[in-house]
């Protein structure tokens, strides 16, 4: 690792003014388990890191006008752990619990998650799929983004240097909906998404009235499958318009071969996922 | 090029307060082995993978080897020199013993650590609960099982001496 200078504000006001000081030589830090990895492998050196990790103001996990608040050095066990995230927010909830083993997620939070824009972030779908907004402060001010917005390819994000992510925000519209999120990695535990999903739909009766599908790991960020979240809207949720939406979601994705897997099994598996996802999701058939 | 900062920090490390000057691009790993000389806790893959670094900071099971060493200012580190009661083991470690439970004894270290780590939040974990516990860390000898019983027998060991060891 080669040496930086450590800064450790003591507000988020001090941390806002820091970073729109140092700009490009700076790289926030949060619980540093993409940040460290990368540094010791020299693949990013800044000169100055910056440490949000024990910002106060950045770790809570609320109702506020109806809208659920998580705020951004929120640890994924906390995620994980929260009564509240798994009563409203099911596929979050999920997903944190299959993030790593038990050490990344006391260390790892949920915006250094979405902000290492590794195409696999398993916190990224759901949110996604729940139509998530960030806050994003600087020095110069505030902007909403919406997580979908967030990525501008693999590993990069639309935000400058001197921007933090402070809360993510689900809108309380999603919060009633069914939500269900599923990874296919190698083995069970602490491996990374061969492919990740996350639906979400609203359902009056027995049709659909608002559906969501995100994938990811099979494309350069995170991506929604328009085209089978259309196919599902207005339709009877049922296995054959699941089964048609699984082949949309596959047709849009975008895999690459990787030493983790082939772009055709890639392809394969999302429509697999998908379709257990949508029909776990209507309670019907558990994820296998 | 940049030099890296140096912080005086101060944490408590199994229950004793130290202090250490530290380079901002050290980690915990690196300052408990070669500053302080606690080398109980182990240097594995140094990514976050195997656990064999595995430490309690602030009771939660974390990778030492990920954790930039100015970060722990404050905090209160368990590592596994402090299992042990001065001579008397802990339940845990007497169960690995009883049951075999290491063979090169690599991974043990993280392996006990973490769980402690599970019995503190969970005292009565079912076998699955255990191998969630675990699986942060990995162990090229044993294949688990017998880890897994271990971690079962010194649960329910605790419980009859009633949380004594915790
Ligand atoms: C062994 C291991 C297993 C893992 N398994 C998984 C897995 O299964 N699924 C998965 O999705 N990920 C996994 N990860 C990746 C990582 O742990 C998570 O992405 C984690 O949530 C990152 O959060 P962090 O706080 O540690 O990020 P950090 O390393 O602190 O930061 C990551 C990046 O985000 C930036 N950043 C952090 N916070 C903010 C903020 N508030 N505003 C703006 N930028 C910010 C940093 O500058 C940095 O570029 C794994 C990592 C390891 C080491
Ligand atoms: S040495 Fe830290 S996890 Fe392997
Ligand atoms: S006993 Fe050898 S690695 Fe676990």
């Amino acid at each position: 690792m080669r040496p930086f200078v450590y800064l450790s504000p003591s507000s988020l006001d001090e941390c806002l003014k820091v970073l729109g000081e140092l700009k490009d030589k700076a790289k926030i830090i949060a619980g540093g388990t993409d940040l460290v990895v990368n540094m010791r492998a020299e693949t990013v050196n800044p000169e100055y890191v910056v440490d949000i990790e024990r910002l106060r103001e950045l770790r809570f996990i609320r109702i506020d006008d109806g809208n659920l608040r998580i705020g951004a050095a929120t640890k994924i066990a906390q995620i994980e752990g929260s009564e509240l995230v798994r009563q409203k927010a099911f596929a979050l909830y999920q997903a944190a619990s299959q993030v790593g083993a038990v050490q990344t997620r006391n260390l790892g939070t949920i915006a250094g998650n979405l902000a290492s824009a590794v195409p696999s972030a398993d916190m990224a779908p759901p949110l996604i799929a729940m139509d998530a907004e960030l806050v994003v402060m600087s020095s110069g001010g505030q902007r909403s983004l919406k997580v979908e917005d967030l990525f501008a390819g693999p590993k990069a994000t639309v935000l400058k240097p001197d921007e933090v992510i402070t809360e993510v925000v689900i809108p309380g519209t999603s919060l009633n909906d069914r939500t269900w999120f599923l990874k296919l990695g190698r083995r069970k535990a602490l491996t990374l998404a061969i492919v990740n999903v996350a639906v979400r739909l609203r359902m009056a009766e027995a049709v659909v009235r608002e559906a969501r599908v995100a994938l990811g790991a099979v494309a350069p960020v995170p991506m929604r499958s328009r085209s089978a979240e259309e196919w599902l809207v207005g339709r009877p949720a049922n296995a054959e318009n699941f089964r048609i939406a699984a082949e949309k979601a596959a047709a849009d994705s975008k895999p690459i071969t990787d030493f983790r897997a082939g772009a055709e099994y890639r392809r394969k598996m999302v429509k697999v996922l998908t379709k257990r996802a949508l029909s776990a999701c209507v309670g019907e058939g558990e994820m296998a | 090029m940049t030099e890296a900062s140096t912080h005086h920090i101060r944490f408590t490390l199994n229950g004793s307060e130290v202090s250490a000057d530290v380079k901002a691009n050290d980690t915990l790993l690196n300052v408990l082995r070669e500053q302080l000389g606690y080398t109980g806790t182990k240097r594995g893959c140094e990514t976050g993978e195997c656990g064999a670094c595995t430490v309690l900071v602030d009771g939660k099971a974390v990778n030492a080897c990920l954790i930039l060493a100015p970060k722990v200012d404050g905090r209160a580190i368990q590592t596994i020199e402090g299992l042990a009661k001065g001579a008397e083991l802990h339940p845990l470690q007497k169960a690995f013993i009883e049951e075999g439970a290491l063979q090169c004894g690599f991974c043990g270290p993280g392996m006990l650590m973490s769980a402690k780590a599970l019995l503190d939040e969970i005292p009565n974990p079912t076998e699955d609960q255990v191998r969630r516990g675990i699986s942060g860390n990995i162990c090229r000898c044993t294949g688990y099982a017998k880890i897994v019983k271990a971690i079962m027998k010194a649960s329910r060991q605790m419980a009859r001496v009633g949380g004594e060891g915790a």
